[in-house]
């Protein structure tokens, strides 16, 4: 039997410009993924730790992080579990790898036995003490010149009984992995007389069997991007034999914190801006990222400052970002007559919104109530809104701005408190 | 929409107040603090104010001192002439609406028209419908007048005109308040100085120091991969050079090696031939000292005798034969020498005559002759000296022969003895020596000679080569130098080529120092390479970090521009709006207050021009001739003006929609005749409008179509400990009390003001109450005190009452409703 923690897609110094000043934090806590993902190893006193690429987002990333690296891999040698790593597709190993440019093994003080890169130059690795062969299939290009598990077939392979293969690419699909730098298909695995195949480069985890081959996608430790939901875990593979059948045993375990959710938040049903702070603050989460997107009808009533709401709910979350979607309600009751500048100000811009509405084809419901005069002091002639124009914007953008003028025209004419 | 009565409870003062008021014009009067004004705040917030709202100015609005669960409560009862006001079929249409100001749970009731409203929202819409009016801040700005407002009227030109503007403005406070808000914020976000940048411009100079950090930071990383692959690249060349210069070393090690090897060959070679030499030698030495040694000296003697008996012999044997043959040689003849001598003397002697003869004679030819005749007797005188010689040397050599022949005649025995004596003693020398002949005795001493000669030689050869060394290891040395000449020629032909080239060595050496070259400079540029990489201080966090920023500030900005872009939108078509507005609005304006400044000034002033732009207000002057700016107007005239407008907006917004007019006693700074005038005004608005007119003063009474009076404050206050247990009796009493004065008016459109046969019966309600008195009013003509305080020709006497005007209309619609 032979146990073995899989992991793949660190992204170490990855870059999340959605996250803003945020990003560091985030960036910290891929490490921190990592880190647990070794503590699970040691944990669970695996033999093997299989890094199947991507650990570093790019080959330029500082020497403390590799150094950092470094050190959980020499505490994994210290603790009796080898590591085998493959370049991916982000840390290729080509003439500027970090790989070639750092020396893992030297600088986690052990030797190739204890923490191997798999190359072009070293393509497999025989750990005769745990009767297993690791079999790396990596390029020294970004895009591979042909499929990695073309030729591998370790059927005949006597040197050990457990053969685990590592590959970083895409498992084809076709339509979807088209452009996808390394690609193969489930019957070359199937092909390859593997036991297990650690596959890295999606973000999700995803396992699978083709033949009597079991693989997986371990996913990324902590989500790269917001939107990677199968993301945070490692795989706990057990390999054993029951009465000469090799059996394959894949365990997810949670390794990362961070979560991403997208919140649409009806905000016509909001009175006041705390009000709409302590909703929020019900999701607060440190280890949240929360994109919320404020939808519906805008009360008229409602007066809201978003850098300020955001500003109260940002130390409550690991990003809090917040965004308004939106429609202004239209104002309620009675408009003013139109012979007044409010009532003339409404009559403009909503006949440039209907205009709008109609070029777009949005149904026009958003004025609760047209303009009503019988002799409007401002007539409602076709175009006659285009005064107001916004030269150079798209329509639906020219659209929401529009609704944004007239709310706040609206409150500013009627004497109201409103945010500017 | 006509209000017919009023119901309030705990609404300050009013702890239950119940009121009806004519569908006309209506003075509700007072004492200060009779809570004139409460009345006025309770009908804007039943028409306007949602139920539910919950603020601080409603709770002040409470009675003192009621009991929680008493809530602001207010009930209208209005008609609509349905025909005149909203265009419908039928006539006057009846309603009711009740408030009930409970924070979330109050309420609304609005019955109109068959139908029955509790949505607030909707209730509120069918007011606004009914009004004309869409809110209470409008209804404030319109036809809601506090006599606050025309108080600083007079304080400068612009007071008249921002209130005006605040009217037309349609919300509380103006157009131009919001254009200053709108127009700081832009400032705030556009600003662009330095000391002071606004958001706008920090977003900008943001995003642009981002970009150009994230563009440094991105180029350094890309070449620090540069770098890295070019170190890669270094390495890679140099781990190849080291390779070749090794592989030249050992190559050149290979050749020199060889040279070592053939040297040595040569050297084992010659050490070879000698001891292979030395060897034959050593063993022709043993074979020829194992042949048999002769003694050479007897030999030699031996020898000698044998050669000298030999020699003997064959003397003997030839003198045997001289003997014995006939005799060889003859006596040779004597040569003949006297005649010569004959002649030299005599020629000699004739030389000596020639010459002494010529000596005495002096002849030199005689003594020439004599000198020559001299020599040649010289020289033939020697010629026979030899002559004579060898004939004396054959005379002795024949006299020799002579004796000789004689001897040998008689030895000749003797030889032949001695001859026999000779051979005999050679044959014993020959028995002794085992030989057959003295030639083969000969041999046998020179072979014995060579070999020893031999010996001596071949024993100096072997130990010159053997140079010291024991001749007894010879052959063993010999078959080690063989053997080591056999390695060497193996190790040189192991080498392969290099092993017969003879230049290798050099070539190689040539090629060593160049390939060590080639290393420095590869090892050069992995060193560049390394420099370059360290001197790159590029931290790919840092950049992502920049590129972080960029995008934050990118969105910050984008916000800001939109946040701009609305602005000066909402700006525009705030300007727009007003531009397009005001123009019909003043013309509208100047066109109605023109009417009703000619009313209010008793024609004074007749013509009004309102500037489209800042709403300044002119009035023509006829006295001057000219027209006069509002701001120079008597105080009383720009109030009257502003009551103008304020109708004339009333009229303007409100279409063909007719609020009530509710006015908090605006002329109470006008003199009688003014104020006579202005409620004239209303009396004949009232026909249009209901005006509903708080008022402390009695002094529009009589146009009034009823009176509704309040109790001083004492009284008010004096009823309530009398009514706190009870809420309901107060408002029994009004009710029963109403004066049926608007029927009465209703009989006649010309009927004069029934000011006398109506005398309300009592001034004061003893209930504490208010009371709806019968319109007292006295003879407008008679009574108004115009005449009295106003110097004659100020004003054109409006001659028409205008409560004789109004009549017939407040008749007609001003129906008293009773529940």
């Amino acid at each position: 039997m032979i146990r073995l923690i899989h992991t793949a897609d660190v992204h170490l110094g990855a870059r999340h410009t959605d996250l803003g000043e945020r990003a560091a934090d985030l960036r910290e806590r891929q490490f921190a993924a990592f880190r647990a993902t070794v503590d699970l190893a040691i944990d669970e006193k695996v033999d093997l730790f299989l890094i199947a690429g991507d650990l570093f987002d790019s080959n330029t990333q500082p020497r403390r992080s590799v150094e950092r690296v470094a050190a959980e891999l020499g505490r994994l040698a210290s603790a009796s579990i080898r590591t085998v790593l493959i370049p991916g597709t982000h840390d290729v190993y080509d003439g500027a790898s970090i790989y070639r440019s750092y020396d893992l093994t030297n600088m986690a003080r052990a030797t190739g036995d204890w923490v191997a890169v798999l190359t072009p130059y070293l393509p497999e690795i025989v750990f005769p003490s745990l009767d297993a062969a690791v079999y790396g299939r990596v390029f020294d290009t970004k895009r591979s010149p042909r499929s990695p598990l073309a030729g591998l077939d370790a059927t005949a392979d006597t040197r050990a009984t457990w053969k685990i293969g590592m590959v970083h690419g895409a498992l084809a699909i076709p339509g979807r992995t088209d452009a996808d730098a390394v690609v193969f298909t489930e019957e070359e695995i199937s092909r390859t007389g593997l036991d297990y195949l650690a596959l890295g480069h999606w973000h999700s985890a995803i396992e699978g069997r083709a033949g009597n081959v079991s693989y997986a996608y371990s996913g990324a430790p902590e989500p790269v991007a917001v939107d990677q939901d199968g993301a945070g875990q490692a795989l706990l593979v057990t390999l054993e034999d029951r009465a000469g059948r090799h059996i394959v045993t894949i365990e997810h375990r949670r390794v990362g914190q961070t979560r991403a959710e997208k919140l649409d938040l009806d905000v016509s049903g909001v009175h006041s801006q705390p009000e709409l702070i302590d909703i929020l603050a019900r999701h607060a989460d440190a280890d949240l990222v929360l994109d919320v997107s404020l939808t519906g009808l805008f009360p008229d009533d409602l007066d809201l400052d978003l850098d300020e709401v955001e500003r109260a709910l940002a130390p409550s979350f690991l990003k809090f970002r917040l965004r308004d979607m939106s429609i202004p309600a239209a104002p309620e009751g009675l408009q003013a007559p139109p012979d007044t500048v409010l009532g003339a100000f409404v009559t403009t811009v909503q006949v440039r919104i209907a205009e709008l509405e109609q070029a777009i084809g949005t149904a026009p419901t958003l004025i609760a109530s047209p303009p009503q005069a019988a002799e409007p002091a401002v007539p409602a002639q076709a175009g006659r809104g285009k005064a107001i124009a916004f030269p150079g914007l798209e329509p639906a953008e020219e659209l929401a701005d529009l609704r944004e003028v007239l709310r706040l025209g609206r409150h500013l004419l009627e004497g109201r408190e409103v945010t500017l | 929409m006509r209000i017919t009565r009023l119901q309030l409870r705990h609404f300050g003062l009013h702890r239950d107040l119940d009121i009806e008021l004519a569908p006309g014009f209506t003075v509700i009067r007072g004492p200060n603090e009779a809570g004139k004004s409460t009345i006025q705040r309770g009908l804007e917030l039943v028409l306007f104010r949602k139920p539910t709202a919950a603020t601080a100015e409603l709770e002040a609005l409470r009675s003192w001192g009621a009991p929680e669960d008493d809530r602001l409560f207010i009930r209208l009862e209005f008609v609509v002439n349905a025909e005149s006001e909203t265009g419908a079929d039928g006539g006057p249409r009846q309603g009711v609406l009740e408030k009930e100001f409970r924070g979330q749970r109050g309420r609304v009731l609005l019955e109109y028209d068959g139908q029955t409203y509790s949505d607030p929202a909707r209730a509120e819409e069918v007011i606004a419908d009914l009004t004309g009016i869409p809110n209470e801040a409008f209804f404030r700005s319109t036809a809601s007048i506090r006599h606050q407002e025309l108080e600083d009227l007079d304080r400068d030109g612009g007071a008249l005109r921002d209130r005006l503007q605040g009217s037309v403005g349609g919300g509380d406070k103006g157009s131009s308040r919001a254009k200053a808000r709108i127009g700081d914020a832009i400032r705030a976000l556009r600003s662009r100085g330095d000391k002071n940048p606004g958001r706008l411009k920090i977003a900008e100079e943001a995003v642009a120091r981002a970009e150009v950090a994230l563009k440094n930071g991105e180029a350094s990383l890309q070449k620090l991969e540069a770098d890295r692959d070019a170190l890669a690249q270094a390495r890679d060349d140099r781990i190849r050079a080291e390779t070749a210069l090794t592989e030249s070393r050992n190559m050149l090690e290979g050749a020199h090696q060889a040279e070592r090897l053939r040297t040595d060959r040569v050297v084992v070679a010659e050490r070879f031939e000698r001891l292979r030499q030395a060897s034959e030698a050593q063993h022709r030495l043993t074979e020829l000292e194992a042949s048999p040694e002769r003694p050479m000296a007897p030999l030699r003697e031996q020898l000698d005798r044998m050669r000298t008996l030999q020699s003997r012999v064959v003397v003997l044997n030839e003198s045997l034969g001289d003997v014995s043959g006939p005799e060889v040689e003859p006596n040779e003849p004597e040569p003949p020498f006297v005649r010569d001598g004959i002649v030299a003397g005599a020629v000699g002697v004739m030389a000596i005559l020639a010459i002494a003869f010529g000596a005495a004679l002096s002849l030199p030819l005689a003594i020439l002759l004599g000198i020559g005749a001299m020599i040649f007797t010289v020289f033939d005188g020697l010629r026979l000296w030899q002559r004579r010689s060898v004939a004396m040397n054959v005379r002795r050599v024949n006299a020799v022969r002579e004796r000789d022949r004689a001897v040998r005649r008689q030895g000749r025995v003797g030889t032949e003895e001695g001859l026999l004596a000779a051979q005999s003693g050679v044959q014993n020398l020959l028995r002794e020596l085992g030989v057959e002949d003295i030639a083969a005795a000969e041999q046998m001493l020179a072979s014995e000679q060579a070999r020893r000669q031999e010996v001596a030689t071949l024993q100096v050869q072997v130990s010159a080569l053997l140079a010291g060394q024991s001749p007894g290891r010879v052959t063993e040395l010999r078959d080690k130098a063989a053997l080591e000449l056999e390695q060497k020629t193996a190790a040189l032909e192991a080498l392969g080529p290099l092993a017969t080239d003879a230049r290798a060595r050099e070539r190689l050496e040539a090629e060593v120092r160049e390939r060590h070259a080639a290393l420095e400079r590869a090892r050069d540029a992995e060193a560049g390479a390394v420099a370059r990489l360290d001197a790159n201080p590029v931290d790919a966090e840092q950049v992502a970090g920049e590129a972080e920023r960029l995008v934050t500030w990118r969105d910050q900005l984008t916000a800001l521009k939109r946040r701009v872009r609305i602005y000066e939108l909402t700006l525009a078509a705030i300007q727009a709006a007003e531009s397009m507005t005001l123009r019909k609005a003043t013309r509208f304006l100047e066109q109605q207050v023109g009417r009703d400044i000619a009313r209010l000034t008793g024609g004074r002033y007749r013509r009004v021009s309102i500037d489209d732009q800042s709403l300044d207000i002119g009035v023509w002057a006829p006295e001057r001739g000219d027209w006069v700016g509002a701001s120079q107007l008597s105080k009383g005239t720009i109030d009257q003006l502003f009551l103008a407008a304020r109708i004339g907006l009333v009229r303007l917004v409100t279409q063909d929609r007719r609020p009530p007019l509710i006015l908090d006693d605006p002329f109470v700074t006008f003199d009688d005749t003014r104020a006579a005038r202005a409620a004239a005004l209303l009396r004949e608005l009232s026909t249009d409008f209901q005006v509903i007119y708080l008022a402390s003063s009695n002094r529009y009474d009589g146009l009034a179509d009823a009176v509704v009076e309040l109790p001083g404050p004492a009284e008010a206050e004096a009823a309530v400990p009398a009514e706190a247990g009870a809420p309901a009796p107060v408002s029994a009493a009004p009710k029963d009390e109403v004066f049926p004065g608007p029927p009465a008016r209703a009989e006649g459109p010309d009927a004069e003001p029934p000011a006398a046969d109506a005398e309300p019966p009592a001034a004061d309600d003893h209930q504490g109450g208010s009371v709806l008195l019968p319109a007292a009013i006295p003879a407008a003509d008679e009574t108004t005190p115009d005449a009295d305080h106003d110097p004659p020709g100020d004003e054109i006497e409006a001659h028409s009452g205008p409560g004789a005007l109004s009549w017939p209309q407040a008749g007609t619609s001003g129906e008293p409703t009773e529940n």
